[in-house]
């Protein structure tokens, strides 16, 4: 998704040097433990959902997000080596218990 | 016909039902997942549900669009409720309607353990004895608590 966006490299480095803010939604045991039902991150230019993954890891809280927890951008569930932008919609998705 | 909703206020599951009749359907099958009075042998007051509504949404149109696609059904209607359930109160209901039973049948199936799977919505049981607690189908089968750290196989 949001192939438009995908980074080419150099070109697009040489342009990012305004800090790429991401909002990260918490959601039920996530919020819970961040106290918190979004938290703010600043992200290098490039980064991956892997990197979101190991921002929220070293919170205060982090390390007790429940295993299993997945991260969601633009309301689907992504990979580790995702790119994430700013502006995207970023959620933290506990193990979910619908039904 | 395809319709998603994520609801506040009780699911009418005779309206769903009605709403799925088709003179062509000879089949129209029906999921209530209904809030049990017991959860591991704890008893259960009540069920407080919360979405990521948007997402939730979306992902219960794929999940629908997926199993139509899957069994060629046509007709598919998805309620979930959210908010404070009661014991015997209906959470979610899956209308799934054929001409026959059999796609009706695996349809709805495919719907609700996808659900089950995917759909970010949660639940924190209300226990008689005044506590509460989120539920998490997934922590009995696993062995390492380690947030994001285990990629899980999604069928």
């Amino acid at each position: 998704m949001s192939s438009a966006h995908t980074p080419d490299g150099a070109h697009h480095r040489a342009h990012a040097t305004a800090r790429n803010t991401v909002t990260v939604l918490l959601f039920a045991r996530a919020a819970e433990l961040l106290e918190a039902d979004q938290v703010a991150l600043d992200l290098g230019p490039g980064s991956t959902v892997g990197d979101v993954e190991r921002r929220l890891r070293e919170l205060p809280g982090g390390l007790r997000l429940p295993a299993g927890s997945r991260i969601a951008v633009n309301q689907q569930f992504a990979e580790p080596n995702q790119p994430v932008h700013a502006g995207d919609e970023v959620a933290v998705i506990p193990p979910v218990a619908g039904g | 016909m395809i319709r998603i909703a994520v609801v506040q206020q009780p699911v009418n599951v005779s309206a769903l039902v009605a709403e799925a009749q088709a003179p062509a359907h000879g089949a129209v099958v029906l999921f209530a997942g209904v809030v049990r009075e017991q959860n591991e042998g704890r008893a259960v007051r009540g069920i407080e549900y919360r979405a990521y509504e948007g997402m939730a949404r979306a992902e219960l149109g794929r999940i629908a669009e997926e199993a139509a696609s899957a069994h060629a059904v046509e007709t598919i209607i998805v309620e979930h409720r959210i908010g404070a359930l009661e014991v015997g109160d209906v959470s979610v209901a899956i209308v799934a309607a054929h001409a026959h039973r059999q796609p009706a049948l695996r349809a709805m199936e495919q719907v609700i353990e996808q659900l089950k799977a995917r759909v970010p919505i949660w639940k924190r049981e209300l226990y008689v004895d005044g506590t509460r607690e989120w539920v998490d189908p997934t922590r009995a089968a696993r062995a390492e608590p380690q947030p994001f750290a285990v990629p899980e196989a999604r069928p």
